[in-house]
């Protein structure tokens, strides 16, 4: 087990630096008065001599590489180069904004795994009821449903009518009143721990849109999966033997169908949580909450190379962790499973 | 019935809660866009404008919503302007304190607007306030034919209290430039304290043209006399104003200020109905949405924008496609098709102006004659301007390269920046009309990510292409310049120059005469619109959403967005 952690984490310095330079051998598709161009702010600020300075200033008329030996040198040196999206510093930008989309994502993957995975077995264990057959009709319905549409209609309820919830990710008065420094970094988890229950509500009334918009949209795969594994294993011979010797349904299905049932579903969940934690941008944008996917999808569109490939090192590190993760509980879950 | 019942109940309690103001005393703003820097020597947008100008004065400010009539703010009256309009000596008002308590003095001032100058930022402000002082168009470097020598000449102190300027020549929108958010004056103590520019020639070229949005002042502003404070920047997503209790006139009215960045419009749209935003920015295709919406008032005022064609007379051909087969044989254009004025004001003539102001800005815009729009010194509604006119737009276009462009027609991509669909309208009425004047005629509109058409355009590789100008000052030398001076920014990239222009445009900035400034520009705009170097489409009504409790709120289009110290609720 150990060697095969060890080789996994080995193959991560690779892998990133395969994603550096295909992000950087990309970008040299646009010109370099292209990608000069791409720093002004408006039409205005690009004066005659903007794009001829900023194309000196980051060496962008040089071969690609001396311009990735440039920026390679500055990695090395901890720098991952200026974020024009977050106008700060790569290492920071992610320093701020990761904390951000890390307690969305812990949170919804938290709801996504406890409603999908018990409606799943629900539907499983009542298959073909009119209970299944209506979760499968929502399900599909769901599944189909843009986020930015379910986004909308989330907040014209809950906030436009309703009132009960804000969008944001705390409310600015109170984080004020509660002596807040800044809103950036960790929040959840410092303020649970310190016990600091007003700023704790206040954060989980933020994140109810947004968790709720990520469950209705994403957890009908999940549901999908339980469904048809959880069906799957109660069709084998043991689960009958089991049913023979007189075991309550309950206990079949918790101590024989889910463990074996949960192989697929811990791949499908780590999925979806390298989806979250790479940011839901639809989500972050609608419910103005500042995390990393935001902050991506801007850096995308304004080609701010520098963003894009910090974040691309990120969500790789991300997929590869979480990957890692899953392989080792299927271990634990699946005794058979070996990595030697 | 039950589930109706508790909706409308819901709705009615919202619609309650909504007419009570929320937060009194704290007005929360919610915009587009965040904040690159908070360097008054960086900072060239309207995002960034907005909390300087209310962290920071300038020595002038506008008066009230009047955008070209100035009144005193850190001065203490309206300049002495002597040696024939080259020189202004400007006392300062006395008893203004900075927010760490020092009083105000001439070195401060000095300070901050030479600190604009040796920094001189690529893209940033600093190239309005080298015009009129070092009589130079081009930024400063080291190295370069002025050094700090001619900075320090340009601006001095003296005693505590007054400020000279010398100018490089007579330059009537100075004035202009002082009250613009460019020439805002902060603490040089606290700034030399904290390791920025001694003030002095021994460091000047270190601080020369940083890294754009990596200054000292890239994450909190100066330290400055004005209204508010800033509290707390959470990093694009907030800025949190605190009023500043020992301002030199009566405290504000609000106690803070939030701005939010919110990208979202219907988020905005449902915070401002909720009563949780106090203002907010509503594109105009959302502006029937809020129209009628309880407890919101929406205020329509004219910007100081121009969008226009532009056409290329001398195309580079060089690394693009759009010359088609560089030939007037109907398959593309020769690079310099444009050269001929028949083709120019044939396209002028083909424009449907009406058409696009009705159906594609719904109304909110005028047509203006030239680059003198409406709200500056010099505009006219007697000047004449371009008209949709098929019959002129045929005569034209048949004279037009001695009627080869009738005969074999062309094929001519124009451009506008990806997303602009008021620019993309514009666009497709022009290539509309100009295809139903001959079927030869054939026009692509293309679309292109905003930096590409930037940087085309600077390279002179744009065939046609609809871009927009908003005044940095309320003058109309910041249009005059920029799109008609053969070395401003439009002109080098359309390969136009008038030399008999170039001449009037600079009579008419030093001229101290406003009468003859009303003239001069009047006769630039008639050879304008004879040259027809580019096609003036509109000048935009924008629209201003707030709550209905919003008590105070100045509209001035020379703001940068809002002033906070007038408002209440």
């Amino acid at each position: 087990m150990f060697t095969f952690i060890l080789r996994r984490v080995l193959q991560l310095p690779l892998i990133l630096f395969g994603i550096s330079v295909l992000i950087f051998g990309l970008t040299q598709f646009l010109s370099a008065d292209i990608r000069a161009a791409s720093f002004a702010q408006s039409e205005k600020q690009a004066q005659p001599a903007f794009i001829a300075g900023i194309i000196e200033r980051y060496h962008l008329d040089a071969d690609f590489f001396t311009q990735y030996r440039i920026w390679l040198e500055q990695v090395f040196h901890g720098n991952l180069g200026y974020s024009r999206t977050a106008h700060l510093p790569v290492v920071e930008a992610l320093a701020i904004k990761i904390p951000a989309t890390m307690e969305l994502a812990l949170v919804a993957i938290v709801v996504i795994a406890l409603f999908g995975i018990s409606v799943g077995i629900l539907t499983a264990v009542t298959r073909n009821s009119w209970f299944d057959h209506t979760i499968r009709v929502l399900s599909i319905i769901a599944y189909g449903f843009p986020t930015f549409v379910v986004g909308i209609f989330v907040i014209t309820v809950f906030y436009g009518i309703l009132q009960w919830f804000e969008p944001g990710r705390i409310n600015t008065i109170l984080s004020l009143t509660a002596g807040l420094p800044t809103t950036d970094g960790f929040l959840f988890f410092p303020s649970l721990f310190a016990g600091k229950w007003d700023i704790v509500l206040d954060l989980i009334k933020h994140l109810f849109m947004p968790v709720l918009t990520l469950t209705f949209v994403i957890s009908p795969q999940l549901i999908q999966v339980v469904r048809s594994n959880v069906i799957d294993v109660l069709r084998q011979d043991y689960v009958r033997t089991a049913k023979a010797k007189g075991l309550p349904t309950t206990a079949i299905v918790v101590k024989h169908a889910l463990r074996n049932a949960l192989i697929p579903v811990i791949t499908v969940l780590g999925s979806i949580l390298i989806g979250l934690l790479s940011g839901s941008i639809i989500t972050e944008t609608i419910f103005i909450y500042p995390g990393v996917g935001l902050w991506a999808s801007q850096a995308a569109q304004t080609i701010d190379i520098p963003s894009v490939i910090g974040f691309a090192l990120f969500a790789a590190t991300t997929v590869t962790l979480i990957n890692l993760l899953v392989d080792i509980f299927y271990g634990i879950i699946d005794p058979r499973i070996r990595y030697e | 019935m039950l589930k109706r019942a508790f909706l409308l109940s819901a709705v009615m309690l919202a619609s309650v809660a909504g007419a009570q103001v929320k937060n009194p005393g704290i007005l929360t703003d919610v915009e587009i866009g965040d904040w690159r820097t908070f360097d008054p020597a960086d900072c060239y947008e309207q995002g960034c404008g907005e909390i300087l100008q209310n962290v920071l004065e300038t020595l002038y400010f506008p008066e009230g919503e009047n955008a070209s009539k100035f009144v005193p703010q850190l001065a203490a009256a309206m300049p002495e302007v002597t040696n024939g309009g080259k020189t202004y000596t400007i006392k300062l008002r006395k008893g203004v304190k900075f927010t760490n308590g020092q009083p105000l003095t001439a070195d401060d001032v000095v300070y901050s607007i030479q600190r604009s100058l040796v920094l001189s930022v690529d893209g940033g402000p600093a190239q309005l306030l080298i015009e009129p002082l070092l009589g130079s168009t081009d930024l400063i470097r080291k190295g370069g034919k002025i050094g700090f020598d001619d900075i320090a000449k340009a601006i001095q102190a003296k005693g505590d209290d007054t400020v000279v300027f010398n100018l490089a020549a007579p330059f009537s929108a100075f004035i202009s430039i002082l009250a613009s958010p460019y020439a805002n004056i902060y603490n040089k103590d606290e700034a030399v304290k904290a390791g920025d520019w001694s003030g002095t020639a021994k460091d000047w070229e270190k601080f020369n043209n940083p890294e754009a949005g990596t200054t000292m002042y890239a994450k909190k502003p100066p330290v400055g006399t004005g209204a508010f404070v800033l509290e707390r920047y959470d990093v694009g997503q907030n800025v949190i104003l605190k009023r500043n209790d020992a301002y030199w006139r009566a405290p504000a009215k609000l106690t803070r200020v939030i701005v939010q960045n919110v990208s979202d419009e219907n988020t905005r749209i449902k915070m401002l109905e909720a009563g949780d935003a106090d203002l907010a920015f509503v594109n105009r295709p959302s502006i029937p949405r809020v129209k009628g919406s309880a407890g919101v008032k929406i205020i329509e005022d004219t910007t100081l924008s121009l969008t226009a064609f532009f056409m290329n007379q001398k195309i580079n051909g060089q690394g693009t496609n759009y010359l088609g087969s560089g030939k007037l044989d109907g398959n593309g254009i020769p690079s310099n098709f444009f050269s001929d004025v028949n083709v120019r004001k044939g396209f002028a003539a083909a424009m449907d102006y009406d058409a696009l102001i009705k159906d594609v800005l719904l109304g909110a815009a005028t047509h203006p004659s030239s680059v003198i729009v409406k709200g500056l010194l010099g505009y006219s509604t007697n000047l004449p301007k371009y008209k949709y006119d098929k019959n002129l737009a045929t005569k034209y276009l048949k004279a037009a390269w001695k009627g080869q462009v009738w005969k074999n027609g062309f094929t001519l991509p124009v451009f506008f920046n990806s997303g602009n669909t008021k620019r993309k309208g514009a666009l497709e009425i022009l290539k509309k009309n100009l295809e139903s004047l001959n079927p030869k005629f054939k026009v692509e509109v293309r679309e292109l990510p905003f930096s590409q058409v930037i940087a085309q355009g600077q390279n002179s590789q744009m065939t046609v292409w609809a871009g927009a100008w908003g005044a940095d000052y309320a003058d109309p030398h910041n249009f005059a310049f920029p799109f008609l001076q053969s070395s401003g920014n439009y002109p080098t990239q359309i390969g136009y120059k008038n030399t008999k222009l170039d001449g009037l445009i600079s009579e008419a900035v030093t001229s101290t005469d406003s009468k003859k400034r009303v003239a001069l520009y009047r006769q630039i705009q008639q050879i304008a619109y004879n040259d027809t170097p580019f096609i003036p489409l509109y000048q935009e009504l924008f629209p201003f959403v707030q709550r209905d409790w919003v008590k105070g709120r100045l509209i001035n289009p020379v703001f940068a967005d809002d002033y906070y110290y007038t408002i209440s609720k």
